[in-house]
């Protein structure tokens, strides 16, 4: 499984999203600065990490949707290749329109650092293919612009399409939606595919909860299992694990 | 080729969660000003535009408020255009 991590100034996640990776044995990872063309060999998932790209000027992600490299970006998505957008990653998705919404400063008009609940509402998808049905997992969250927001009318569309895949819960009851999403997002949305099902965005952070001496927990290696078992990764002899 | 200066204003539309706007209203009618509802906080974005003139410049403007300046999922803007000397 090759992975190319796109690195925008400002973004700060980069690094612990190929760590990740690595860990878990999925490598190769290529770190792609944003001024690039393309990739320097094609990958079979394009990453945007968190952080703040151009220190979230404008408004988060809309100046790094723009980018140089977001064209080879959108090609890879438009011919059905896997694009995972986490926090700021899915805040440039939804500025490029490769998925819906926007994301909108939450609604206590704080910035959130600390672990979160989510569950997964589709395990039918390349990137949650390992989790058991609804579970729920541990992903920390860590934004200031993460309330999912859709007019009522696209977001009935979206959960008619099944696009939710990640929706804040409390771990206790096992209840998800809006009541237990800390950033007021509708309907409790935390993270959705592309109607193609191959783009992927979710606010909370799998990178952050997959490194094994990290406090907190490694739900996140569910979804990097995902996508090595989609991609057959576990089946072959690990290759070499070179980084760029 | 002329030259003008745009000001746009950009707003969150109506019907999307203003969550500064709301909180800058509380605290202005805590502070006394109870006259005050309605508060939206937006963004204000000045630039100079050269083109033949001032229909032309308007079009630019437009352009650059559905490309870049203004997330019409969210937003809605309005320009004003003034002639520099």
């Amino acid at each position: 499984m090759r992975t190319a991590v796109v690195v925008f100034p400002g973004s700060n996640c980069d690094r612990d999203a190929r760590d990740a990776i690595l860990d878990m044995g999925l490598g190769p990872v290529d770190m792609v600065w944003h001024s690039e063309d393309g990739f320097p060999e094609a990958p079979d998932l394009v990453l945007l990490p968190g952080g703040f790209s151009y220190g979230d000027y404008l408004r988060s992600g809309a100046l790094a949707a723009r980018s140089n490299i977001m064209r080879a970006v959108r090609a890879h998505a438009m011919s059905g290749g896997l694009v995972l957008g986490i926090c700021n990653g899915f805040q440039i998705l939804t500025e490029a329109r490769l998925l819906p919404g926007a994301l909108l400063p939450n609604s206590n008009l704080r910035f959130i650092c600390s672990p979160c609940h989510i569950r997964v509402e589709r395990n039918n998808t390349p990137f949650t293919r390992s989790f058991p049905e609804r579970q729920v997992v541990q992903f920390p969250i860590a934004h200031h612009e993460g309330l999912f927001f859709l007019p009522p009318d696209e977001l009935d569309e979206l959960e008619e399409r099944h696009q939710v895949v990640f929706r804040y819960a409390d771990p206790v009851t096992r209840e998800a939606g809006a009541p237990h999403a800390p950033n007021g997002a509708l309907n409790g949305i935390a993270g959705i595919i592309s109607r193609e099902g191959n783009v992927l965005g979710l606010m909370p952070h799998p990178e952050r909860a997959t490194l094994k001496y990290l406090i907190r927990g490694t739900d996140g290696r569910g979804l990097w299992q995902s996508l090595g078992e989609h991609f057959g990764a576990f089946n072959v002899s690990p290759g070499r694990e070179d980084v760029r | 080729m002329k030259r003008f200066r745009a000001d746009v204003t950009v707003l969150p539309k109506d019907g999307v969660l203003d969550t500064q706007g709301k909180a800058v209203e509380r605290t202005l009618r805590s502070h006394g000003y109870e006259a005050v509802s309605g508060v939206r906080v937006g963004r204000f974005v000045r630039f100079v535009v050269e083109a033949p003139d001032e229909s032309s410049a308007g079009e630019i403007v437009r352009a650059a408020a559905d490309d870049l300046l203004v997330n019409d999922l969210i937003e809605s803007c309005t320009f004003t255009l003034e002639q520099l000397p």
